[in-house]
C-alpha cells in the first residue's frame, strides 16, 4: 500500500501526542528550550497535529515541527524508522513471496 | 622597515578620552535569569499532571492556557488578607478592623501590601479591558475606560523601578508618558499574562504562610469580649432606632455615646433607662413645659384625693366647714385641670411626655422579671457588659493579652510577610522585565536565522570567505555585547564592550560599522617581505585595502551592516535596563550615553531611525503626539522607540501591538 495513503487512527494520534509531549518535558528539563518555546511549540503542535489526517501529512508536520525546534526531531526519527522498518518487512515478504513462486515445481 | 599603517581616517567629532575609557575598566556582567526558577516550578507542576495519567494533547493544552490565566479580584482579596499578621481585616465598608495589642509592623505590612495589590489589581482590570475592546466586547464606558487606563499607565510610570528603565521619559507630559507606556508595554497580553502568573504564585505563598497556634483560653476569652462588645454596640443601635421609631425627637443618634458609656461603667439598668428619660424629656420639652407637666401630674394625684375625700364624707355626718373645704378645693383642682386640658399646646406637649414614659420603663414586668420595651435591650447591655468584665479578668490574669508563644508565631509570620511585599513589589517591575527579555530573546533568534540563511546564500555562490566573515561578524554579534548562554540561560554583559562600540557608531557613523565588521573578518595583507600581517581594525585606511580585502569587506557589510547596528543598540538598551539594581540585583552602574552622543548617533543614523519609526503606527502616534504639543522628541526617546517600536525585527514581533499607542 502507498504510505501516502495510509490514515492516522486515534490510536496513533493519542501515541504522538504522548511522545511529543515526553519529548518536550525532557528538552526543557535538559535546557534544550525554554519553557516558553514549549509554550509556543505547544500552541503549534495543537493547531497542527488534529489536522494531519494521513502519514504523509504527518511526516511533513514533523518535518516542520523539528525544523522550527529541534527536540523534536526525536519523533521524527521514530517515525522514519518506524517505516523503514514497514518497508523492510514489505520487501522481505515480497522476496520470500517471490522465493516461494520459484521454488514452486 | 617602512611604516605601512595606513592614514587614520578621522571621524568628525573627536570624543574626550574620558568619556570612551570611562568605560575599560569595567569586567562583565552575568546575569542570572530569574525566569530559569520560574519554568522549572511551572515544569514540575506538568510533570506531575503528566505522571498523574493524563496524556500528551492534555499537557500541550494545559500549557497553552497557562498563557491566558486570569486573575479575579476575589483571588486578590484573599491575598491581601492574608498580610497583617492574621490580625487586621478589611470589612464590607472598606475600613479596616484593626485589633487590640497589635504588632509592630502588622499593620504597616497590611497597608503596604494592600497598596501594592491594589496597584497590581487596577494593571489588570485595565489589561483585561484593553483585550475586551480589542474583541469588540468592552463592558465600561469611554469614560470609565479612561480613568481606569490613566491610572493602571500612572501607577507603571510611577514605579522607581519603571523611571531606571525609562529615564528618557524624565519630564515629559503625563499623557505623553501615559501614551508611551501603553504602546510599548502596558497593552502586550504577554505582560498580562506575566503579572497573573506572578500573582498566582504569590497567592500560593500567602496561603502558605506560617500558621498561628492560639491560646485556647485567651482565644475564648476575646472571642467572648468581643461579640460582647459587638452586642452593646447593636444594641445601642437599636434602643435609638426603636426610639426613634416612638417618639417625635430627632437626632437621637447623639444619645448613643452616653449610654454605652453608662452601659461601660457598669450601671444599673434602671439608672440607664432613667437617665434616657430624662435626656428624652430635655430634648422634647422646654423646662416651663415640664413644670406645668409635673404640676398637671400633681394636681391629677390631688384631685384624686380630693375626689376620694369628698365620697367619703359625703358619706359621714362631717362638719360643714370640712365639706366646703373639701368641695372647695376639688372645684380649684378641677378647674386647674380643665385649664390644662384646654390649652392644645400643653396637650400635645403632654402626649409627647407619655410617650417618653412608656418607652423608658423603670419597672420591672413582675411576672418575667425583665424590663419591658427597650429596657429589655439595656438589661442585654449590662450582661454583656458583665461578660466583658469577666473575659477581660481573664485575659489580664495572663498577663497580657497575647501570649508569648502566640507573639513569637505572628513575628515570625511578620517576617515571611516582609519576603513576600518583596515579592510583590516585584510583580510588575519583574513583569516588565521578563517581557522585554522574551522580546530581545525573539530579536535575537530572528537575527541568527537571517545571518545563517546570508552565511548559506554566501556559500552556495561558492564565496567560503564571505561566508566565513558573516559567520564571524554573527558570531562577534552573539559574544561581545551580551553573550547568551543556551545551556545555561545566562546572559552576560560586556558592558565596557557595548560603551566603547556604541560611541564608536555615535562618533563614526557607517565607519565606525565597517571598523567593527573588519574587527571581526581578521584580514591580512602582505608586509615588505611578503609575510600576511593583521589588518589594523582601529587605524586602517580603508580606501587603500586590496581589491580582494575590500569586496570580502563591503560585502559582508552589506549584508550584516545593517543587522549589526541594530543589534549593538538593541543590546545597549537591554544591557542599560539589566543593571536595574531592584530587578537582578546587581550594581547599578551609569551607562547611559551622553545626550549629544545620541544626538550623534541620529544625526548618522537618522535615516534609518526615521524610516524604522514610520513603520511603526504607535511609534508614529507618539512623536506625533510630542511636536503637537511644540516638544522636539529628544535623540534618546526617538532611540528607545525605536529600540521597542521602530526597528524592523521589532515591528515584526510588536505587530499585534502596533495598533495601539493613542486610543481613546
Amino acid at each position: 500500500m502507498d504510505p501516502v495513503s495510509v490514515p492516522i487512527s486515534d490510536d496513533v494520534r493519542k501515541t504522538i501526542y504522548d511522545d511529543l509531549a515526553e519529548a518536550m518535558l525532557n528538552a526543557v528539563e535538559k535546557g534544550d528550550m525554554t519553557y516558553e518555546e514549549g509554550q509556543t511549540s505547544a500552541a503549534f503542535i495543537l493547531e497542527k497535529l488534529d489536522r494531519v489526517t494521513n502519514s504523509q501529512e504527518l511526516l511533513l508536520f514533523l518535518h516542520d515541527l523539528a525544523s522550527k525546534w529541534k527536540p523534536y526531531e526525536v519523533e521524527l526519527t521514530k517515525i522514519n524508522s518506524e517505516r523503514q522498518q514497514q518497508d523492510d518487512a514489505t520487501k522481505i515478504t515480497d522476496i520470500e513471496e517471490n522465493l516461494n513462486q520459484l521454488s514452486q515445481p | 622597515m617602512p611604516d605601512t599603517t595606513p592614514v587614520v581616517e578621522r571621524p568628525k567629532f573627536q570624543p574626550k578620552p574620558t568619556e570612551v575609557l570611562a568605560f575599560g575598566a569595567e569586567k562583565p556582567l552575568v546575569i542570572d535569569d530569574p525566569r530559569i526558577k520560574e519554568a522549572q516550578e511551572k515544569l514540575k507542576k506538568l510533570r506531575e499532571f503528566k505522571t498523574n495519567g493524563n496524556g500528551g494533547r492534555e499537557v500541550f493544552e494545559r500549557m497553552t492556557q497557562t498563557q491566558e490565566i486570569g486573575l479575579g479580584s476575589g483571588e486578590l482579596d484573599s491575598i491581601r488578607t492574608q498580610f497583617g499578621a492574621g490580625q487586621y481585616e478589611r470589612q464590607n465598608d472598606g475600613s479596616i478592623k484593626s485589633p487590640d495589642a497589635p504588632l509592630p509592623g502588622a499593620k504597616e505590612n497590611f497597608d503596604i501590601a494592600g497598596r501594592l495589590i491594589d496597584k497590581v489589581s487596577t494593571y489588570l482590570q485595565y489589561a483585561d479591558e484593553h483585550a475586551k475592546r480589542g474583541r469588540g466586547e468592552g463592558t465600561l464606558n469611554p469614560t470609565d475606560y479612561q480613568t481606569l487606563r490613566n491610572a493602571a499607565m500612572d501607577s507603571l510610570t510611577s514605579l522607581p523601578a519603571m523611571n531606571n528603565m525609562f529615564p528618557e521619559l524624565g519630564d515629559l507630559p503625563v499623557d505623553i508618558k501615559r501614551d508611551y507606556v501603553e504602546a510599548t508595554l502596558a497593552s502586550d497580553p504577554k505582560l498580562r499574562t506575566k503579572v497573573a502568573e506572578k500573582m498566582r504564585s504569590i497567592l500560593e505563598e500567602a496561603q502558605n504562610l506560617p500558621v498561628i497556634e492560639k491560646d485556647p483560653q485567651l482565644e475564648e476569652a476575646q472571642r467572648i469580649k468581643t461579640a460582647a462588645e459587638t452586642r452593646i454596640t447593636t444594641s445601642t443601635a437599636r434602643v435609638i432606632k426603636e426610639l426613634g421609631d416612638d417618639l417625635p425627637i430627632e437626632n437621637l443618634g447623639e444619645l448613643k455615646e452616653t449610654m454605652q458609656r453608662l452601659i461601660n461603667e457598669g450601671k444599673p439598668p434602671r439608672e440607664v433607662l432613667s437617665w434616657i428619660r430624662g435626656a428624652l424629656f430635655h430634648r422634647a420639652l422646654s423646662p416651663e413645659v415640664l413644670e406645668k407637666i409635673r404640676q398637671h401630674n400633681t394636681n391629677l394625684a390631688d384631685l384624686q384625693k380630693a375626689e376620694d375625700e369628698w365620697k367619703k364624707t359625703s358619706k359621714t355626718e362631717t362638719d360643714d366647714e370640712v365639706k366646703k373645704a373639701i368641695s372647695e378645693k376639688r372645684e380649684r383642682l378641677q378647674k386647674a385641670k380643665e385649664n390644662f386640658e384646654n390649652d392644645a399646646g400643653l396637650v400635645s406637649q403632654y402626649d409627647v411626655y407619655n410617650k417618653i414614659v412608656k418607652a423608658t420603663p423603670l419597672e420591672k414586668d413582675p411576672e418575667t422579671g425583665m424590663y419591658p420595651g427597650i429596657g429589655r435591650e439595656i438589661q442585654e447591655m449590662a450582661s454583656a457588659k458583665a461578660q466583658i468584665d469577666t473575659a477581660a479578668e481573664t485575659i489580664n490574669a495572663r498577663g497580657v493579652e497575647m501570649s508569648q508563644k502566640e507573639r513569637q508565631q505572628r513575628q515570625n509570620r511578620l517576617l515571611k510577610e516582609a519576603e513576600l511585599i518583596r515579592k510583590l513589589e516585584g510583580v510588575m517591575p519583574g513583569s516588565v522585565a521578563e517581557v522585554l527579555m522574551n522580546r530581545y530573546d525573539e530579536m535575537v533568534q530572528l537575527e541568527n536565522q537571517r545571518i545563517a540563511k546570508d552565511e548559506e546564500e554566501a556559500k552556495k555562490k561558492g564565496d567560503e570567505k564571505v561566508a566565513n566573515g558573516i559567520k564571524a561578524v554573527g558570531r562577534a554579534m552573539n559574544e561581545k555585547w551580551i553573550h547568551h548562554n543556551e545551556r545555561t540561560r545566562q546572559k552576560t554583559i560586556h558592558r565596557g564592550q557595548i560603551g566603547a562600540d556604541i560611541r564608536r557608531l555615535a562618533y563614526q557613523g557607517e565607519d565606525g560599522v565597517k571598523r567593527l565588521i573588519l574587527r571581526e573578518l581578521k584580514l591580512t595583507t602582505p608586509d615588505a617581505n611578503g609575510v600576511e600581517k593583521p589588518i589594523s581594525w582601529l587605524t586602517a585606511d580603508l580606501t587603500t585595502l586590496s581589491d580582494e580585502n575590500k569586496r570580502i569587506l563591503n560585502e559582508v557589510y552589506a549584508s550584516q551592516g545593517e543587522g549589526m547596528k541594530q543589534k549593538l543598540i538593541n543590546d545597549y538598551f537591554v544591557a542599560r535596563r539589566m543593571e536595574d539594581t531592584t530587578l537582578f540585583g546587581v550594581p547599578l552602574t551609569e551607562m547611559a550615553l551622553k545626550d549629544h552622543e545620541l544626538a550623534l548617533l541620529e544625526q548618522h543614523f537618522g535615516s534609518s531611525l526615521d524610516s524604522g519609526l514610520s513603520h511603526s503606527e504607535a511609534a508614529k502616534q507618539v512623536v506625533k503626539s510630542l511636536q503637537e504639543r511644540g516638544i522636539k522628541p529628544l535623540a534618546g526617546l526617538k532611540w528607545l522607540l525605536y529600540f521597542f517600536l521602530g526597528s524592523t525585527v521589532a515591528t515584526g514581533i510588536l505587530s499585534k501591538i502596533s495598533s495601539v499607542g493613542h486610543q481613546e
